[in-house]
């Protein structure tokens, strides 16, 4: 069981341009904007000191930074 | 599991996961960015790059974990699994969303964000901004939720359920902490 179950589930390893993409599509669903724009917003500092629970998305946001920085 | 390059430890680190996620219908890829493999490098990983998985009536389940690789330290493993690298994890996010979109669960531990709440959390509704402090949270046990939401299983439920406890039973035994990074052990 084990041993199928595990072939059936893969592990892509993202470029760039994906992990990019996936970011982008991620602050969209999660919070209505471009990757692009939430990049400009949370280096102009318009989280700092935010909760970010206390804002919808961005916890799933943030933490996905990653893919991108 | 540790590995003897940084590349075998992350495969290492994701295979427990693939196998667990493995159980549900639907699952198709883990994503895993950035793609150079380095030992003190912040790693990601995500169900179909961030899509989550649908699962039918019940909605649409995502789950993303930050991690990083590190040295790994040979006293904590037997001599069949001893290598160089390991990986830890620094974070991870699950959560049940309902076919029209709404929250039924989150799962947190976000400790490099401002928050409040640097611990392992819950938010239930009505009110998804309360943190409840839980323990650490593993994949497993938010996989153990699907089941109890009959999220449509690729095996028997207590098949499911069984294989979940045996992939969750190492990672508790080796994990550094339970409740709180730093806790004291022994």
């Amino acid at each position: 069981m084990s041993r199928e179950t595990t072939c059936d589930v893969e592990v892509e390893h993202l470029t760039a341009a994906e992990s990019a993409s996936a970011f982008d599509a991620l602050a969209r669903r999660e919070m209505g904007i471009s990757g692009e724009e939430f990049l400009r917003r949370w280096d102009a500092g318009e989280w700092y000191g935010v909760d970010p629970d206390d804002v919808p998305g961005l916890v799933d946001v943030s933490m996905a930074l990653v893919l991108v920085r | 599991m540790p590995g003897r390059t940084p590349e075998e430890a992350v495969h290492a680190f994701l295979d427990p996961f693939r196998d667990a996620l493995g159980l549900f219908k639907g699952v198709a890829k883990l994503a895993v960015a950035p793609r150079s493999m380095r030992r003190g490098g912040s790693y990601r990983w995500s169900i179909n790059a961030e899509q989550g998985v649908e699962l039918g009536s019940i909605g649409t389940f995502h789950a993303s974990m930050n991690f990083q690789i590190v040295d790994s330290v040979p006293s904590e493993h037997d001599e069949e699994h001893q290598g160089r690298f390991r990986c830890s994890s620094r974070g991870y996010n699950y959560k049940l969303q309902t076919p029209r979109g709404s929250d039924l669960w989150r799962m947190h531990w976000h400790p490099d964000g401002v928050s409040t709440e640097a611990g392992p959390h819950v938010h239930l509704p009505p009110d998804l901004k309360r943190h409840l402090p839980t323990s650490r949270m593993t994949l497993e046990h938010a996989l153990g939720w699907l089941i109890e939401f009959d999220a449509p299983l690729r095996v028997s439920m207590d098949e499911a359920k069984a294989r979940l406890a045996e992939l969750e039973a190492p990672h508790l035994l080796h994990r550094t902490w339970s409740d709180r990074p730093g806790e004291p052990r022994g």
